[in-house]
């Protein structure tokens, strides 16, 4: 799949949650829209939204309950992760 | 459109075994998941290991017969129920397509627990969270943490993650223990459930016994614990039982301090809810078949308070056979026939629960007392101190908060929070948590692009 326009690989059972936590520092996988401040993943089970990201072209999508597809594109909510 | 006998929410313990227990009496069943795969929390991951049930035991390879039996049900995974009526009726949107409306005859919520909030210093930084989700990992992805990793917190599960990550080659940096010295009401409350469940008591030993052979620096009874860092977690920090400042390094923290009912979807609904002063939680109040107080919708499993999932699995199981003799599946003497024995076993099962409940109140998860600039909100950024002044200003409740502060407005509408929130309002306004309550969830259940929900409408306008 495609994680901010480099192709990464993912395991079978990854979510698009762990497969960026084995991706990227936890400082860099997503910023808090109210406070600027860097934030990742808390609960992993659908409770906290700290896992948002962008899915196929969709926004603030809960990384933790998307399970990885061949080809999918994720974009990081952050402004280093650049937007094309 | 066929008419759905029975809608169940949530694939775990408690909506596997209701979902196999009523299609056995050919009850006619659909369940939803969230999630992209059935087990809930406990039974995570348990339908594609490929592995054996390797560090997890003999307790979790029991949710392949429960996965086994559900099959006879439609499952419906990665489907969000967004919006749920009191006449059971459920808007659920999935991966593909636009949003169904199913109108089932039963509705059961079954929606397991979740962690409860901890509103600590430095709890918001990256590379701090709970422990649950480092077990989840383990379970549905065989991914176990790297580098410096530190438990800090209390309760059963802190323990047995040390022992999980342990079997799979991780030696945590430090057990960082926040429960307090055994009072002699906690021992006296053991008493008879050691007498009653002494293999679950030798159970327990047995993890602390695995964590010490292991070696891991373990400091307990310690108080006044901080995570500190810059852009992300670098060190915790605390006092220990004798009162010396201590410092730990740590590249991730996963803090633990209990479990409590994950209950959007019955608080949605409206069901009836109850304080349990000794679980210190919310639950909804249900009767013994699982019913609450909305005729025909049902509850199980520890979205109705935090009992296990064995116990879970029962609850689910006692719901579907009353749903059954509710739908004239059975009459009450087979309803009674089929309850008795999993009645007897549930309640042997919540038996032990006061002695855990008294050995691990919750100490790490103490919002009352957290410190003006910790963050309540995470969503919003809020902190106890804009809370507290909130509450000077005239808050009264919970739903006059969000007017104040934005909690609980963001997009986890209050699920991290709405706790934390209650006990800091009723430390400030005097009165118990329960008088507080916590804010009206509303649909939809969570954020959904208005695109579906327009498309939805357009769907239910054209079905004959």
């Amino acid at each position: 799949m495609e994680l901010d326009g480099e192709t990464v690989m993912a395991g079978a059972r990854d979510t698009v949650a762990s497969l960026l936590l084995g991706s990227v520092a936890p400082d860099r996988y997503r910023r808090s829209a109210a406070s600027g401040h860097p934030r990742a993943p808390l609960c992993m089970m659908g409770v906290c939204f700290e896992c948002l990201v962008e899915i196929d072209g969709q926004t603030n999508q809960q990384g933790c309950l998307v399970r990885v597809r061949d080809g999918m594109r994720i974009r990081r909510q952050i402004p280093e992760a650049g937007r094309s | 459109m066929t008419a759905l006998d029975l809608l169940i929410v949530g694939g775990g313990a408690a909506g596997l075994s209701a979902a196999g227990v009523a299609r056995a009496m050919d009850v006619s069943v659909e369940l939803l998941d969230e999630r992209p795969a059935l087990g809930g929390n406990f039974f995570a991951g348990i339908g594609e290991r490929t592995d054996g049930v390797g560090a997890f035991g003999p307790d979790y390879a029991r949710g392949r017969a429960l996965l086994n039996a559900a099959g006879a049900a439609k499952l419906s995974t990665a489907t969000l129920a967004w919006r749920l009526e009191r006449d059971g009726r459920a808007f659920a949107l999935g991966e593909e397509g636009p949003v169904r409306s199913i109108a089932p005859k039963r509705l059961l919520i079954a929606t397991g627990a979740m962690e409860r909030p901890i509103p600590i210093p430095g709890a918001i930084l990256p590379g701090v969270m709970y422990a649950g989700a480092a077990q989840l990992m383990l379970k549905t992805a065989n991914v176990a943490p790297s580098g410096r990793c530190v438990l800090v917190g209390s309760g059963p599960l802190l323990l047995l993650l040390a022992k999980q990550l342990l079997d799979f080659g991780v030696v945590p940096s430090a057990l960082v223990e926040t429960t307090p010295r055994a009072g002699f009401a906690a021992v006296l409350q053991g008493l008879p459930a050691a007498l009653n469940s002494p293999d679950l008591l030798r159970k327990g030993l047995a993890l602390q016994r695995a964590i010490k052979r292991a070696r891991v620096p373990w400091h307990r009874h310690v108080t006044g614990v901080s995570l500190k860092g810059g852009e992300r977690v670098e060190q915790v920090v605390f006092t220990d039982a004798k009162g010396r400042n201590q410092s730990i390094q740590a590249d991730l923290v996963l803090l633990h301090d209990g479990i409590i009912p994950n209950d959007h979807v019955t608080r949605q609904l409206g069901c009836k809810e109850s304080w349990n002063a000794a679980q210190h939680c919310f639950s909804p109040v249900i009767d013994q078949w699982g019913e609450t107080s909305l005729p025909g919708i049902f509850a199980a499993g520890d979205c109705t308070g935090i009992w296990g999932a064995q116990a879970a699995e029962l609850s689910g199981k006692i719901a579907a056979i009353e749903i059954g003799r509710q739908l004239g599946c059975i009459d009450q003497q087979e309803r009674d026939r089929k309850a008795r024995e999993p009645l007897l076993k549930l309640k042997r099962q919540r038996a032990f629960r006061p002695f855990l409940e008294a050995r691990f109140p919750p100490s790490l998860a103490r919002a009352e007392q957290a410190a003006a600039d910790t963050v309540i909100c995470r969503c919003e950024n809020v902190t106890a101190g804009e809370i507290r002044s909130a509450v000077a200003q005239g808050a009264t409740g919970p739903d006059q908060l969000k007017s104040f502060t934005r909690s609980g407005m963001g997009p986890c509408q209050g699920r991290s929070c709405a706790m934390a929130l209650a006990e800091i309002m009723a430390r400030e306004l005097a009165c118990g948590v329960q008088a507080v309550g916590r804010h009206d969830i509303r649909p939809p259940l969570k954020p959904l692009p208005l695109g579906k929900i327009g498309a939805a409408q357009v769907a239910l306008e054209t079905v004959p």
